[in-house]
């Protein structure tokens, strides 16, 4: 018979016996804590919920006075619940309620003891927390402690900072989000997202990167720039459309689309020739939003463009309008060029499917 | 002399079979332990995210949903309208039949009222013989690509790419149900990073037992069919134990078909899925590691995340799970033997130290070390050269070991989902100690069926006898 360490595997079989049975009795304590606690958020909720409620049916001024505890005396947990609904399945809040109770919950002794646990609380997701909050209570006095948690070594710090900053949209927020999208290659798409909900005034800061090194820096400008409709500097996207890189070219060639300065018009139509495929495809859009149906007499020629997807841009436009792209239909079917042919039958039929769509 | 000579041989079996079972064992600990770290940060930024801006920003970036389908008619409905629920701004559906000889077609007109669409199709990726496409009326984003079948599900899906626009591309199984927020969920975290995340998958359970109605969970009443409940186990220890972890070293060796998003300008490089394969994920996942390593500075990531984005159908009894198995194990041994050279390779990073040795001592091997221990097992017995006291040892030791490593990812998975309830994780947890005694044996029964096919060279994507779902 061979005993080989017999003593040794009981002990180990022991160990892992107490430990399957401590984990299997702190799955089920942790399971009846977390409904626990999950009954008690919702409770906490709905007394904010009544709070706020009868407050407002009260019609009286908002002042400590008539703040009730439930609101005033908030966690940061409760405090986010109710700003961004995350728990919108327990109980919903609608815009006037989330302001009441904003009102109510915001203290500047409030504001320090957050912006004191955003700074320094060794637990990370607590700062979080409280990072998210001082963005959610609007606090323009605590953009500087959010600008040093947005350059804070941990990716998910810096991260829930340009959240927090892009709740606050002021100028000098968006001066430190623009900032922090020149130096760093990450975030850059949620930075220009958060940035697009900004006023527009805050565009005389985002042109100042239009010369920036960086090609990807240059392309999101001529993006940004577009969605902030700042049409004041057209000039400056124009110019984006003879840079080198051709990524930036059609980015800025979208952005004029989207603009809507018919002034652009004679640039786009220069750039259909570009030797790029993606800068033609940019303007072939840009001309289509830009003009509507006035587009298809610049475009139609582009029915021959060496680019597959240059010539679907095109038959998009055309079914889009397809009353005024019926001439050209009529020309390419008693034309001799068969890939005309063909574009004007699948406009043709695709119009069809869009003029359905846009009846229901 | 003879005795001592065996006695020698003996102890020298014994001491590989109980490295063998240490390694893998502190493995999957290690796997757990930081599966278990990593579960909990994701779901806090799940907890933090500001999904209404995600939702509503014009800069959403727009995927194509590939939704292949051979005779789905089973499922096809609420799969199809679970897609069209989506609480994501920006997508398009393309639903690929291939070669569809049930209702699954009908059933396709009848909820997106399809007709012909003429419309270039170029083939970039192989897909077999198109036969034709058609448009629905009432729903602008979706087309369908009817084709003739062939080319196995890589096929399909490489049809539904040729067609696809979008940055993204995520393709579903046909029998799975997506929870309204899948979408935006896991590319809201794509958003933060698309300049690297190139493949990114999330987690998904078995639908077996949810009440389902026009693609939305109406009750969720999970399965308490004891192999359903073992493979909510495995998938739990799986997504959570394991995968989040591999995630977290950027080791990702699969993101499952049911549910994966790629970046399609990397489906591009790649040339689409391959149909040399038995399935086509895990090898589309290595081939994307090979590219990874060719391209080391650009950083690129593949990720798993542990929200749950939908739910799929598992086999209900033991025959359908030995046949679903016996697929995975071929296409497991297929892929790593193509893929030997990534092997403790340092071009492949963490990837060749810790994903590709797990599927060779486990995935691959493991089976043979199984039945080998049952062989030794018996032959000792036989020869009365087993001490008894030993053998309940090592036995204890195995199911212990095994129990704490799925109680761990059980507890990963309860702090950071809340989809089952108290009752059915009790359930999971005492299963934990019982899958030893049976569902193993099923698992390694399949995998021994799935090496045996391997040898014969069987590449077929044998579906399982699919039941039918109750009204």
């Amino acid at each position: 018979m061979y005993n080989y360490h017999t003593d040794l595997i009981w002990s180990i079989d022991r160990v892992l016996l107490l430990t399957a049975f401590f984990l299997s009795v702190a799955i089920f304590f942790y399971m009846i804590i977390r409904a626990y606690l999950w009954n008690k958020r919702s409770k906490a909720l709905l007394s904010i919920k009544r709070d706020v409620y009868g407050l407002t049916l009260s019609g009286k001024e908002l002042s400590d006075k008539v703040c009730l505890p439930a609101s005033s005396e908030a966690t940061l947990q409760q405090f986010l619940d109710v700003a961004t609904n995350r728990n919108r399945e327990a109980i919903f809040f609608n815009e006037a309620e989330q302001k009441i109770f904003k009102n109510c919950f915001i203290s500047p002794e409030k504001i320090t003891r957050i912006e004191k646990t955003a700074r320094g609380s060794w637990n990370k997701w607590d700062r979080i927390e409280a990072i998210l909050s001082l963005g959610y209570a609007e606090s323009g006095g605590s953009i500087p402690t959010l600008k040093k948690s947005l350059n804070d070594r941990d990716r998910d710090i810096s991260y829930f900072s340009i959240l927090a900053l892009g709740q606050i949209k002021t100028p000098l927020a968006a001066k430190i989000l623009l900032e922090f999208l020149k130096k760093h290659k990450f975030y850059r798409r949620k930075i220009v997202s958060i940035l697009e909900t900004f006023p527009s005034a805050i565009a005389s800061e985002v042109v100042g990167l239009a010369e920036n090194k960086d090609q990807d820096v240059r392309s999101w400008v001529a993006i940004l720039l577009a969605k902030l409709k700042a049409g004041q500097y057209v000039k400056n996207i124009e110019k984006l459309t003879s840079d080198e890189s051709e990524e930036v070219r059609a980015a800025a060639c979208e952005s004029l689309g989207d603009l809507g300065n018919k002034e652009a018009r004679p640039l786009l139509v220069k750039l259909l020739k570009n030797d790029m495929w993606l800068v033609r495809l940019s303007a072939v859009k840009a001309l289509s939003r830009l003009l509507g149906k006035e587009s298809l007499s610049d475009i139609v020629a582009s029915v021959n463009d060496p680019s597959l997807s240059v010539i679907e841009a095109v038959k998009d436009a055309m079914a889009e309008h397809i009353d005024a792209a019926m001439p050209y239909i009529e020309n390419f079917m008693s034309g001799k060029d068969e890939v005309a042919k063909r574009v004007a039958l699948e406009a043709l039929e695709l119009s069809r499917l869009f003029r359905k769509h846009s009846e229901r | 002399m003879t005795n001592i000579l065996l006695s020698k041989a003996n102890y020298i079996v014994f001491l590989i079979f109980f490295g063998y079972f240490v390694v893998l064992t502190a493995f999957y600990f290690f796997l757990a332990v930081v599966g278990f770290i990593e579960g909990r940060k994701r779901s806090w930024e799940s907890e933090e995210e500001d999904y209404p801006l995600a939702y509503l920003s014009t800069m959403a970036i727009p995927v194509s949903i590939i939704l292949p389908a051979r005779n789905e008619e089973e499922w096809i409905r609420d799969s199809l309208l679970s897609i069209l629920n989506q609480n994501y701004p920006k997508f398009e559906v393309i639903i690929v039949n291939d070669g569809s000889t049930d209702r699954t077609m009908e059933i396709l007109n009848e909820v997106l009222k399809l007709k012909p669409y003429d419309i270039p199709y170029i083939k970039h990726y192989k897909d077999g013989q198109v036969k034709e496409i058609l448009k629905s009326e009432i729903h602008p984003n979706v087309t369908v690509i009817s084709k003739l079948p062939g080319v196995k599900k890589a096929g399909a899906v490489n049809a539904g790419l040729n067609m696809a626009r979008n940055d993204y591309v995520c393709g579903i199984d046909a029998d799975t149900v997506l929870e309204p927020n899948a979408l935006l969920k896991v590319m809201a975290h794509v958003e933060k990073d698309p300049e690297r995340i190139i493949g990114i998958g999330s987690y998904f359970g078995l639908a077996n037992g949810l009440k389902i109605k026009d693609g939305r969970i109406m009750k969720r009443s999970y399965s308490w069919n004891p192999i359903i409940a073992c493979q909510n186990l495995e998938y739990i220890r799986s997504f959570i134990g394991n995968r989040i972890a591999w995630s977290r070293f950027n080791a990702m060796p699969i993101i499952a078909g049911g549910f994966a998003i790629w970046r399609r300008d990397i489906l591009y490089e790649l040339g689409g899925y391959s149909a040399n394969f038995t399935c086509e994920d895990i090898e589309f996942t290595f081939r994307a590691r090979d590219y990874m390593a060719k391209n080391k500075d650009k950083d690129y990531k593949i990720i798993m995340l542990p929200y749950h984005v939908g739910w799929t159908e598992g086999p209900a009894n033991a025959r359908s799970l030995i046949l679903q198995r016996n697929r995975w194990q071929r296409v497991t041994n297929e892929t790593i033997w193509h893929y030997k050279y990534m092997l403790l390779n340092p071009r492949y990073g963490s990837f060749a130290y810790l994903a590709m040795p797990y599927f060779l001592l486990y995935e691959v091997l493991g089976v043979f070390f199984e039945i080998a221990s049952l062989a030794f097992v018996a032959i000792g017995w036989t020869a009365g050269a087993l001490n008894l006291n030993t053998f309940i040892a090592f036995l204890c030791l195995m199911i212990l070991s095994q129990c704490v490593i799925s109680l761990l990812s059980i507890l990963a998975f309860a702090r950071s989902q809340r989809i089952f309830r108290l009752p059915y994780i009790v359930y999971l947890v005492v299963l934990t100690f019982l899958e030893f005694f049976w569902y193993r044996w099923i698992i390694s029964l399949a995998k021994l069926s799935g090496m045996y096919s391997y040898a014969r060279k069987v590449t077929t994507f044998d579906q399982y006898a699919r039941p039918k779902r109750s009204a």
